[in-house]
């Protein structure tokens, strides 16, 4: 990805008792991401937590997502849009409420 | 909280209807969406998750705005109500009992909202309400506002429920909507008068009874009614359909009564099968046949709510039963068009294969025959 593109964090953390169906998040919520936020997103990818640095540990997230946008206001205007759609379909695939970070690729 | 209803009779035309409503800079979050042809669901989802508008999409074969019966395959609510205050939950039955999806909706609402109110629509004619809202009050306790209807055709039932990202054509779709910030008021009124003295359900399974007065069920409803209620043309062997239009009416503490009606009868062994459980000890009267003043009932229950809690409203929606449809005939419509009188807000609703609501103060219950109605306003 190139400098001074605006990348859009999406944790999921891993909780106890907490679910998240990633069939579900695969299937249903990232094509659902592409459309809410159209042509705003000029790229994204979706990963599944593995573990964390210590051999066999946990991962700290189940889940994250990186969404990339020209900039700041084109990610605004993008997000005011899809939040409706986006956020209402959160209980169909996870109760974790998610941690969101707003960076700028730098290097 | 702004809501406006739009109608169509193809995807296409409500993108124009939404267009042309949009140009005073309203920004809908929120459609509820009735339709008939379940195959103009995927092009409205798509449309929808274009323009970023969540959606509650149900199937019925019959729906209506304020203005009475739609002849339009397709009506919308639209409403500007803010993300945070609402999320829309699809539960498939493939995967769930009724109990557990009610259940499942129920945990949800609580874990998201202190005070969640639920608006549901399920599919599958089979499903014990009961057993949903069952599911959804040992969730989110005992008092918690369900209201809604069950969606589906008239002739086998059948049918979609939809949001932006999946469909089902069995299962529950609950809309959760903050109560804190949303204002929910809504009843369960039938209108119906009884008649007759008090019966006792004496032996009962689940929806089916056997013995009413430890007499064979049938008997009972046939010395009642008649047997004209019985419609063998549509009869699977040996069980036929029902005429809808007389409900039993279960008596509940508060001298209110929950409508079920007759549904099937089992030639069998004489047993009946109603809308909804019938406990062993339970007691129920007949119904008159339906007049004005049951239509009176229904649209006063609006105004006595409006005077006494809730001045004004946002929107209404409305859960009717198909049975009444067919009772009332031409009818329907007073009672639509008096609904849609007392708050003089979009209104929209369909008629529904049951019905979800509390009568009163009491908790709530599923209810057939009845109108389930429900006025939004935000705080």
């Amino acid at each position: 990805m190139k400098k001074g593109l605006i990348k859009v964090s999406v944790f999921y953390p891993s909780e106890e008792g907490k679910t998240f169906d990633l069939d579900y998040y695969i299937t249903n919520h990232v094509p659902l991401v592409s459309k809410a936020l159209g042509e705003a997103l000029k790229g994204a990818s979706y990963d599944k937590g593995l573990g964390g640095a210590a051999q066999n540990s946990p991962a700290e997230y189940v889940a994250m997502a990186s969404l990339y946008f020209n900039s700041m206001e084109e990610f605004g205007k993008a997000f005011e849009a899809g939040a409706p759609v986006l956020m209402a379909d959160l209980p169909n695939f996870t109760d974790i409420e998610p941690v969101i970070q707003i960076s700028e690729i730098v290097a | 909280m702004k809501a406006k209803s739009i109608i169509g009779n193809s995807p296409s035309e409500i993108e124009s209807a939404l267009d042309e409503n949009i140009k005073d800079g309203f920004k809908p979050t929120l459609a509820i969406i009735i339709l008939s042809k379940i195959e103009h669901a995927e092009a409205l989802q798509s449309m929808f998750d274009r323009k970023g508008i969540a959606i509650f999409g149900i199937s019925t074969a019959e729906k209506f705005t304020s203005q009475g019966v739609a002849a339009d395959d397709i009506i919308a609510m639209l409403m500007d109500m803010k993300p945070e205050y609402f999320r829309i939950v699809l539960n498939d039955y493939e995967e769930s009992s009724a109990y557990e999806a009610g259940h499942n909706a129920g945990s949800t609402g609580k874990d998201l909202f202190a005070n969640p109110a639920f608006i549901i629509s399920p599919i599958d004619f089979k499903i014990p309400g009961d057993e949903l809202i069952r599911g959804f009050t040992d969730a989110a306790g005992q008092d918690a506002t369900i209201i809604g209807g069950v969606a589906g055709n008239f002739n086998d039932y059948s049918g979609i429920l939809f949001t932006n990202s999946a469909s089902s054509t069995g299962g529950l779709l609950t809309l959760i909507i903050d109560q804190d910030k949303i204002l929910l008021n809504g009843l369960a009124v039938s209108g119906w008068k009884p008649i007759g003295t008090t019966k006792k359900v004496t032996k009962s399974k689940g929806a089916w009874i056997y013995t009413i007065d430890d007499t064979p069920a049938m008997h009972v409803i046939k010395r009642f009614l008649g047997d004209d209620i019985i419609n063998p043309e549509r009869g699977a062997k040996d069980v036929f359909p029902s005429d809808l239009g007389y409900p039993l009416q279960f008596q509940r503490a508060s001298g209110n009564a929950v409508m079920r009606p007759v549904l099937f009868w089992n030639t069998d062994d004489q047993s009946i099968m109603i809308a909804g459980e019938a406990k062993e000890g339970e007691l129920f009267r007949f119904s008159l046949p339906p007049d004005f003043d049951s239509i009176d009932v229904v649209v006063q229950s609006t105004k006595t709510i409006k005077e006494k809690d809730m001045p004004e409203a946002n929107a209404m929606l409305v859960f009717s039963c198909g049975g009444r449809q067919g009772t009332f005939g031409p009818l329907i419509t007073t009672e639509i068009e008096g609904l849609a009188e007392t708050w003089k807000k979009p209104m929209i609703g369909f008629f529904s294969l049951g019905e979800f609501g509390k009568l009163d103060e009491g908790p709530c219950e599923f209810h057939g025959t009845t109108v389930s109605w429900v006025a939004l306003k935000e705080k």
